[in-house]
């Protein structure tokens, strides 16, 4: 199959592309599946594709690497572009519902999970590890893991009872006190304790730094932030061994989070108190598409 | 419904509460089950009057959240009464706490001598099963008798609970610190 033949060939030229050695085994699976080449797929094959990813943005990149693949071969073997097309409207059916509904926190599972990562030290009875609890509760609150990842202390004022973070352009207002006083309490915390594997904690002292999470000090590594919050958030739900019923905890990353919270709004009870204006604000969306979508699941989420 | 959001509006109007208090006791009682940024939106709606997007659930919430509020200034006066006028049943009061008290103290220590006894037989099977393994191993020269000291048992007591140790201590985990063992030279 010609989608062998270049799979290496087109890694190493895209390495720009995220998850792109999963998507290229997705789409010789779904040759073999269906025993059509890439080049000769209809919209049957297409469909097979593309279903299973939880949002549209995600249906959309995923067709967008499978014609880059497709024109990359054609350019290979000197064949004509192979134009494939399907309909935009539909990027919901191709949407992994139930996949996507595991994903997505209520505000009742969101307080759970949060309440799970409340920990103390026994000696003293203070908050440790409050890092964690900041980097699950931002999430919720509508900030990006590139934002997470890059926000410094600087960044953040505390005005009264709010706390007011500078994104770059973008300004957030946290009005939520346990929030707040968790991001004061992270500010502070200079250690983080770790559970290994024979019951004992490990203390691992945080690298000096300006970001508000703050990576722990080992390795050769000097780097003042952490590397990829989305890696650094699945460790935490492991080594917490957090559980919450009716979610797939497994698979739960931190764009699950903001998204949950966006559905949340955009629940018709909420209709009212939320317009697309607000939510678009607060999520920092250049364009309401992808709210019209989630609405959609919303309604299936919190039916009235 | 109506009779309650009746009753809601009777106690935030009798309330003694300042209004930011009475504002933030809302938001911070509707927080418990919805997002703050809700909150904060039907904190608004309630204080106008306006009930048409409150919940039942939420409304008997806020009715709990505010009534103790009353209730507790009744307590209050109550106490107040007994104190000025009965001197003497205070002086009975004290007596009858200190009694409690000794009573408190007489199980803490039967609990104390309890725990002593028990670590005391551990002790002791302890001795014992090394007695055995002693005979078992027909100690002679070649064995060393090592001796603990206190301050060693205390550095191994704080490295356990402070989580520095990264072995498991069987001796630790069984609670028994032996102060003497024998040694293969």
């Amino acid at each position: 199959m010609l989608t062998n033949k270049y799979y290496e060939n087109f890694i190493t030229a895209n390495e720009g592309i995220v998850n792109r050695r999963q998507l290229l085994k997705d789409i010789i699976e779904t040759e073999e599946k269906t025993g059509v080449e890439l080049l000769d797929w209809e919209e049957v094959q297409l469909s097979i594709f593309l279903q299973g990813s939880v949002s549209t943005a995600g249906v959309s990149k995923n067709f967008v690497v499978l014609k880059k693949f497709a024109d990359f071969i054609c350019k290979q073997e000197n064949l004509p572009k192979r134009v494939y097309t399907f309909e935009q409207e539909s990027l919901l059916d191709y949407v992994d519902k139930d996949s996507l509904k595991a994903r997505t926190l209520s505000y009742a599972q969101y307080i759970d999970i949060k309440n799970q990562f409340n920990m103390e030290d026994l000696k003293t009875g203070e908050r440790i590890n409050t890092r964690n609890s900041v980097i699950f509760e931002l999430a919720w609150t509508g900030l990006t893991n590139e934002e997470i990842t890059n926000l410094k202390e600087e960044d953040i004022e505390f005005i009264g009872d709010i706390a007011i973070l500078t994104l770059g352009e973008r300004i957030v207002r946290l009005e939520d006190t346990e929030i707040i006083e968790n991001v004061k309490l992270c500010m502070k915390e200079t250690y983080y304790m770790v559970l290994n594997k024979t019951g004992f904690y490990n203390k691992y002292n945080y690298r000096d730094s300006e970001y508000l999470i703050k990576p722990a000090n080992v390795g050769r590594s000097k780097d003042g932030n952490i590397k990829s919050m989305s890696i650094a958030f699945s460790n935490i739900l492991r080594n917490y061994d957090v559980k919450c019923e009716g979610v797939n905890i497994e698979e739960l990353c931190l764009n699950d989070i903001r998204r949950s919270k966006m559905i949340y709004m955009l629940a018709p009870e909420n209709e009212e108190m939320f317009d697309m204006d607000t939510i678009m604000g607060i999520f920092n969306l250049r364009s309401a598409s992808s709210l019209l979508w989630l609405k959609e699941i919303a309604k299936e989420i919190y039916p009235v | 419904m109506q009779e309650k959001i009746k009753l809601l509006t009777n106690l935030l109007t009798t309330s003694t509460l300042q209004k930011n208090q009475i504002m933030n006791k809302i938001v911070q009682t509707i927080q418990r089950t919805e997002d703050i940024s809700k909150a904060k939106v039907l904190k608004e709606r309630i204080m106008n009057g306006n009930f048409s997007r409150i919940t039942e659930g939420t409304i008997d919430d806020l009715i709990k959240a505010f009534s103790p509020v009353v209730e507790s200034k009744v307590f209050e006066k109550q106490e107040r009464v007994i104190k000025i006028n009965t001197n003497q049943e205070m002086n009975s009061n004290k007596d009858l706490n200190m009694e409690f008290r000794i009573k408190e103290l007489e199980e803490l220590l039967a609990e104390s001598e309890s725990k002593a006894k028990e670590e005391l037989e551990k002790r002791l099977q302890a001795e014992s099963l090394m007695l055995d393994l002693m005979c078992k191993l027909n100690i002679n020269d070649r064995f060393e008798l090592v001796t603990v000291t206190e301050e060693e048992i205390q550095k191994k007591y704080t490295d356990f609970l402070i989580g520095d140790s990264i072995q498991v201590d069987l001796s630790l985990l069984n609670k028994i610190i032996l102060k003497e063992y024998y040694k293969i030279k």
